[in-house]
């Protein structure tokens, strides 16, 4: 019997499926950090901001500064264009709905700080067509800037708007002088985000933002260890994480 | 009148080769004039991370070896040779030795018209004032 159309499409559609449909399952199950099983096989970066230490000081800029000069982050003075690797917003815009007209008036229309939540999901990693960022066995949301093709998929998807593009060249607003020479600049068209510091993880450091607190209001440290600064907070408090109800499973918490 | 013929045509062929091949001998004559190019050596340092014939052919294999081990695959361990360690690193071990990107990366890729992107985001340690 001569083979039809229709037929050929069903048979091509059915190989398709053998041959690749196992492989994309794997891919969208996202399981590689848990072993056989279903512990964690590695460690998980994870931080806590204790939101009342942080704004005991409500002008202090000192994590940014820190984090900005130490990763080459250009001042523009342009909003729309400005590149943020961690910055600070008010409570309730980080966390609409968290706060009520009555409870905690100290942090009523105070800021908290922003930065990437390292997600444990992170729908970032999903939508980026080269593999430009990644999550690491350690958990942490990797950029590769030899890989960013500047698509700004990852702006789209990432619901914490934790992803700044260059619109244009970044050296424009830093100086050869006074930049930090053992950290590369971006360059025009490329995504950037924070990365926990991950160069300094890699040397058994934490992050330059942590390490900056005077208030010691940035706990960093490994979510699977139980013995950890983090882990050992979030025990005997309260902690918030943003937008939890979407699934991305954020590795940055707020105790309150 | 045949041999006016084959005279011009020849003229003709010889007119369009030097025409058409214009790209051929132009670069050709100029190459003559060109000296290869000269990139400086360090002074105190004889020996690099392989052998100079192998640098010269495969730095950018290398390169790009060391720039997966250490964004992906998170392998910063420093590489030994001859007894010294060298950071996986183009600022951090490259440019210690070879102070000048322009007096040792910009002989060979200027000579050639070869732009590699490495110093769009990396930072040539020598270079001061604000950026072009």
């Amino acid at each position: 019997m001569e083979m039809t159309r229709l037929d050929f499409l069903k048979k091509a559609w059915r190989t398709g499926l053998v041959l690749f449909g196992g492989a994309s399952f794997e891919v969208v199950s996202g399981s590689a950090l848990l072993a056989a099983d279903g512990k964690p096989s590695g460690r998980r970066m994870a931080m806590a901001i204790d939101i009342r230490a942080c704004v005991k000081d409500a002008g202090c800029v000192k994590c940014i500064s820190a984090c900005h000069r130490g990763h080459n982050v250009p001042v523009i003075p342009d909003a729309k264009r400005a590149i943020t690797w961690i910055w600070k917003d008010t409570i309730d815009r980080a966390m609409p709905g968290v706060l009520d007209p009555y409870s905690g008036a100290d942090l009523r229309g105070a800021n908290t700080l922003l930065l990437c939540n390292q997600c444990a999901n992170p729908p970032c990693v999903r939508v980026c067509p080269t593999g430009a960022t990644w999550k690491r066995e350690d958990g942490i949301v990797m950029m590769d800037q030899h890989r960013c093709i500047g698509c700004r998929y990852c702006m789209a998807a990432c619901p914490y708007g934790s992803r700044s593009f260059n619109w244009g060249d970044p050296r424009r607003y830093l100086d050869k002088g006074s930049v930090a020479r053992d950290y590369p600049t971006r360059t025009k068209g490329t995504v950037e985000k924070c990365e926990f510091c991950a160069e300094r993880v890699d040397r058994g450091l934490g992050p330059l933002c942590a390490g900056a607190c005077a208030e010691k209001a940035i706990l960093f440290g490994d979510l699977n260890a139980p013995g950890s600064a983090v882990r050992k907070a979030l025990a005997g408090r309260i902690a918030l994480r943003r937008k939890p109800e979407l699934g991305t499973d954020p590795s940055v918490y707020y105790l309150l | 009148m045949a041999g006016n013929r084959i005279v011009k045509t020849a003229a003709a062929l010889a007119l369009a080769a030097a025409i058409f091949g214009a790209p051929f001998w132009w670069s050709a004559l100029r190459g003559m004039k060109q000296k290869a190019p000269a990139p400086e050596k360090p002074a105190a340092e004889k020996e690099c991370v392989l052998p100079a014939t192998e640098m010269r052919a495969g730095h950018m294999t290398l390169l790009f070896q060391w720039r997966d081990d250490a964004v992906r695959r998170r392998d910063r361990a420093p590489v030994a040779v001859g007894g010294k360690k060298y950071e996986k690193s183009l600022t951090g071990s490259c440019l210690t030795c070879h102070v000048k990107k322009e007096n040792f990366c910009d002989r060979c890729h200027g000579s050639i018209a070869s732009a590699p992107a490495c110093f769009d985001c990396h930072i040539d340690t020598s270079e001061r004032g604000p950026w072009k």
